[in-house]
């Protein structure tokens, strides 16, 4: 579960980021963060990877209060959290494979359990027949399915996903959403980020909506509510 | 450290080295240029020591015996002279040599001092070398309170600027391959910044993904070291050779005066000390680069 506790965060040069936010999200859940630009989004993200740090409250992950961890101890945090950019963020002089393989090099995975999970992983998403190429070798999509077979590879709890269709068009917006639900649906709990609002009037997910850094709207069953 | 994790470091370490082939051969050239400066002023201060050990080795004290002094007197001076603490060797020259070698050195006029065997003016000396000319005028007052010594003969001056000379060298040698060291980290620590900047994004990656500090920087201090040893190889080569090709230039030149140190005699240390200067410049200069990508 994750549970943010009267978070503020102000950065250093007084823009406030969020202000007094409280909210709880759920073991297996699907939640859409909403909102226009600049309203706290990418905030709520960074705080949640331990990018930042609240400037008052708690942000508890686990019955683990996250704002209060050591250096040394968010690495193994981030390891429980799988994390999808817009910018896709793949390492251009490593295949599909590496990419993904990668993510499990880091938390010194053994070769057996490597050679296992990476195929299994770009099965998921569907890119087993490209596992060779090269990440400049393919489409916007197709990259990003990469990066979601990597955020998953080591079975995390959570995937945070940081407006992932934003470079997308709609049809393989659409298909990397559908992806997420899979996730979502073998218990991963599953917050992105995101300006889709036919992704979120149609999955019909639970939707927070935060607007100048406080929570404007928590709905089960949400929908967007801007228009773009 | 797990062994599939060093493995990993390694590998990764040589990829890098590798694939920025130009970063990392300029970040090598860097590491043979203050290493070919170090060891100018690594072996002009062996050479100067050795110089100075060769002077000191040969450098006496005349303690002149007074000749109403007896043969067990001559006997026990000589034993209260090796018991002085910085005394390296004694020996004796008595008079009745001391004629002898003037008369040889007189030559044909030798017959002048005809006669003087029954009577002999001269005094028994004894020949004191030390072992630090540093405590030179401590051992001469020593010297000079045993009784039955009438005179001390010595030249205090050369003795002091030798010192004085030597120390200084020393010293001076000793801050400038200090503060080589320093701008040689910082010169290295830049150059492999610029790769490490190149793969900020693959650190940033990492971080995302939960690789530790030390994950991300063992491949850059591996790095470091590989490129540090590789410095330290060339540069050994370079002096090796322009060394040996000095020696071989004084011993064609006939130049007997100043003796170099034997490239034999250094050899092993300062291959030591390069290597363990090349891999601390790299792996610190690589450490320095990375700590700046790691605040994620």
């Amino acid at each position: 579960m994750i549970l943010f506790s009267n978070v503020t965060k102000v950065y250093e040069n007084g823009t406030v980021g969020l202000d007094n936010v409280s909210f709880y999200i759920d073991k297996g859940e699907f939640v859409f963060i909403v909102g226009p630009s600049g309203a706290g989004k990418s905030t709520l993200i960074k705080l949640l990877m331990h990018e930042e740090t609240p400037t008052s409250g708690d942000v508890i992950i686990n019955d683990i209060n996250v704002s209060r961890l050591k250096r040394s101890q968010i690495p193994y945090l981030r390891r429980r959290m799988g994390v999808v950019f817009q910018d896709f963020r793949l390492l251009p002089n490593k295949t599909v494979y590496e990419n993904v393989a990668f993510a499990m090099q880091i938390v010194q995975a053994s070769k057996r359990d490597i050679r296992r999970s990476v195929p299994n992983a770009l099965s998921l998403v569907g890119l087993s027949h490209k596992a060779k190429m090269l990440p400049t070798q393919l489409s916007g999509g197709e990259q990003q399915r990469v990066a979601l077979a990597r955020a998953i590879v080591n079975n995390p709890a959570y995937l945070i996903a940081d407006e992932p269709t934003g470079n997308l068009n709609p049809k393989t917006a659409a298909e990397i959403v559908e992806i997420l639900d899979d996730i979502n649906k073998r218990g991963t709990t599953v917050i992105m980020a995101t300006h889709a609002k036919e992704i979120v009037d149609s999955m019909k997910k639970r939707v927070i909506a935060i607007e100048d850094g406080v929570i404007a709207r928590d709905e089960t069953r949400g929908v967007y509510g801007y228009e773009n | 450290m797990k062994i599939r994790g060093g493995r990993y470091f390694i590998k990764e370490a040589f990829r890098n080295v590798f694939s920025n082939g130009w970063m990392s051969m300029a970040s090598i050239l860097t590491v043979v240029a203050s290493l070919l400066v170090f060891g100018l002023f690594m072996i002009l201060s062996i050479n100067v020591s050795y110089f100075a050990e060769q002077i000191e080795a040969d450098y006496e004290i005349i303690v002149m015996v007074d000749e109403t002094v007896g043969e067990d007197r001559l006997a026990a001076i000589g034993e209260e002279i090796r018991n002085i603490p910085n005394v390296q060797e004694v020996v004796l020259n008595p008079n009745d040599q001391r004629l002898a070698d003037l008369k040889e050195d007189l030559g044909e006029d030798a017959s002048v001092l005809d006669g003087y065997e029954e009577d002999n003016p001269l005094r028994d000396w004894y020949m004191v070398t030390m072992e630090s000319l540093d405590l030179a005028e401590q051992t001469a007052a020593q010297l000079e309170q045993i009784s039955g010594v009438a005179k001390i003969a010595r030249n205090q001056d050369t003795i002091n600027t030798l010192v004085t000379v030597t120390d200084s060298i020393s010293n001076i040698s000793i801050w400038v391959m200090l503060a080589l060291a320093i701008v040689s980290v910082f010169i290295i620590s830049n150059t492999i910044k610029l790769t490490v900047f190149a793969r900020r994004k693959e650190i940033n990656i990492m971080k995302f993904v939960g690789a530790t500090d030390w994950f991300i920087r063992w491949p850059f201090v591996i790095e470091g070291v590989i490129i540090g040893f590789f410095g330290c190889i060339i540069s050994l080569l370079i002096l090796g050779f322009a060394y040996n090709g000095l020696l071989g230039m004084v011993e064609n030149l006939g130049i007997t005066f100043v003796k170099f140190v034997p490239l034999s005699r250094i050899w092993l240390t300062s291959s030591g000390l390069f290597a363990l200067m090349g891999i601390l410049l790299g792996g610190i200069g690589s450490l320095i680069s990375v700590r700046k990508y790691l605040k994620v």
